[in-house]
């Protein structure tokens, strides 16, 4: 006779494996910190290189002022604004970035403490 | 009612069963919308005017996963806008290289938004989008709901100012001021900031409405953000129109009926407590029909 208890907790965990069991298995081979960290290093070269082509189109706007300036000294105080706006923006993304998988770290981890509590679960059962 | 539970049941069945084959036919549906749009939009390119190619492409979409078919529209459409302009496809290109590795690197989801969006606003049917996301997606899918609605008016601009986009007699050296006229063209578009602001708005009014923990919150939500949008569609004079506006709020409240199948008459509140806690539980049951034509099954009535 089959065990509806059994074939339920088989059930969620085939359902589990298959959403999450590839993205959990990673989790769990990681600590937080490096976890998000690997992701920051990631979202930092991400992040700088849209930045290297918005600068690139902005630079190409405003090629002529740049050709009319003869002192170099201002043209470097044109682009500074450029370098403040690149560390801003990198800090508010990486900080988005450090507190999104954070998240999805503990939420993982979570889910693997159900999930091993269900596999007990089903140990018991047979 | 009870008809119209068993009409959802049966759909629903109808869906588990061959929802494969609906996957691909909706894949196919989305494919051709955007490719329609962008010979429509763009009309640059004639292999697509060409409506087999259209179909042929469509049909290659349909098979691949939601980004890969993202990815295969934006490729179209940056060979369209080429065909008139490469300075602007290169601008083009730059945005969706930046929102590919700013948005979808970390949340690679909803892919099917950035498509849906521009689609929805050419058949003048923005309205249904935000009110649909804000109840099923997440928040953070305004992203690449505003990405897809700046797309849209970008393709616009393309088609309304060739004057300014295609100068052949342009030497190399106007070609900055190309850029700048193009980026400005867009920028200063104010109709689109304020599509951008009411489909934001409603998105997130939507989304906080429909997680209170009221009856018929979802219905709530849907009903606000529908207000909201046709009233700020009219004093902000944009494409959202009433009527467009109710249309979504039609096809919304069927969404609700078929994803939020709970029974509020039958509610329970529950007071319960162990050594620690005092539990206060308000339980709702779903409904559903076992049978097409059957009775209302209730879920609860083993216990």
């Amino acid at each position: 006779m089959v065990n509806k208890e059994k074939t339920r907790i088989m059930i969620d965990l085939a359902r589990y494996d298959r959403q999450y069991g590839k993205r959990n298995y990673i989790i769990n081979s990681y600590f937080m910190i490096d976890y998000v960290g690997r992701f920051m290093v990631g979202s930092f070269v991400s992040f700088s290189l849209c930045y290297v082509i918005v600068m690139t189109i902005s630079v190409m706007c405003r090629f002529g002022e740049i050709m009319n300036e003869t002192d170099i000294t201002a043209i470097i105080k044109m682009f500074k604004p450029y370098g403040v706006y690149y560390l801003a923006g990198l800090v508010i993304y990486e900080v988005i970035v450090a507190l999104v998988y954070a998240f999805r770290y503990s939420k993982g981890k979570r889910q693997i403490r159900v999930s091993t509590a269900k596999l007990k679960r089903l140990q018991k059962l047979q | 009612m009870q008809t119209m539970i068993a009409v959802k049941d049966w759909i629903k069945g109808f869906y588990g069963k061959y929802d494969m084959i609906i996957e691909i036919v909706v894949k196919f549906a989305v494919a051709f919308a955007a490719l329609k749009l962008m010979d429509t939009r763009l009309g640059f390119w004639d292999l697509f005017e060409n409506p087999f190619v259209i179909i042929l492409v469509s049909l290659f979409c349909s098979i691949l996963p939601w980004g890969l078919e993202t990815t295969v529209l934006a490729f179209c459409m940056l060979a369209s806008v080429y065909k008139q302009s490469m300075e602007i496809a290169l601008l083009l290109g730059a945005f969706l290289l930046i929102i590919a590795l700013l948005y979808y690197s970390f949340h690679p989801g909803d892919p099917v938004v950035l498509v849906l969006t521009p689609v929805l606003l050419a058949l003048k049917l923005p309205c249904i989008l935000p009110l649909i996301v804000g109840l099923t997606g997440s928040f953070v899918s305004v992203i690449p709901m505003a990405c897809g609605i700046i797309i849209y008016y970008l393709l616009g601009y393309i088609k309304t100012a060739p004057e300014i986009i295609a100068l052949d007699d342009m030497s190399i050296a106007d070609i900055p001021a190309k850029f700048k006229n193009v980026i400005e063209g867009i920028v200063e578009n104010k109709e689109m900031w304020a599509v951008i602001a009411i489909i934001v708005a409603v998105l997130l009014i939507v989304y906080l409405i429909h997680l209170l923990p009221f009856a018929y919150s979802w219905y709530a939500a849907t009903g606000v953000g529908t207000l909201i949008m046709a009233v700020s569609g009219i004093l902000l004079d944009t494409p959202i129109s009433v009527i467009g506006a109710v249309l979504a709020l039609i096809i919304s409240a069927v969404y609700v009926f078929f994803r939020y199948d709970v029974d509020y008459k039958r509610t329970d509140r529950l007071r319960f407590e162990d050594d620690d806690y005092y539990y206060y539980v308000t339980a709702i049951p779903r409904i559903s029909v076992k049978k097409f034509g059957g009775k209302n099954k209730k879920k609860d009535e083993d216990y």
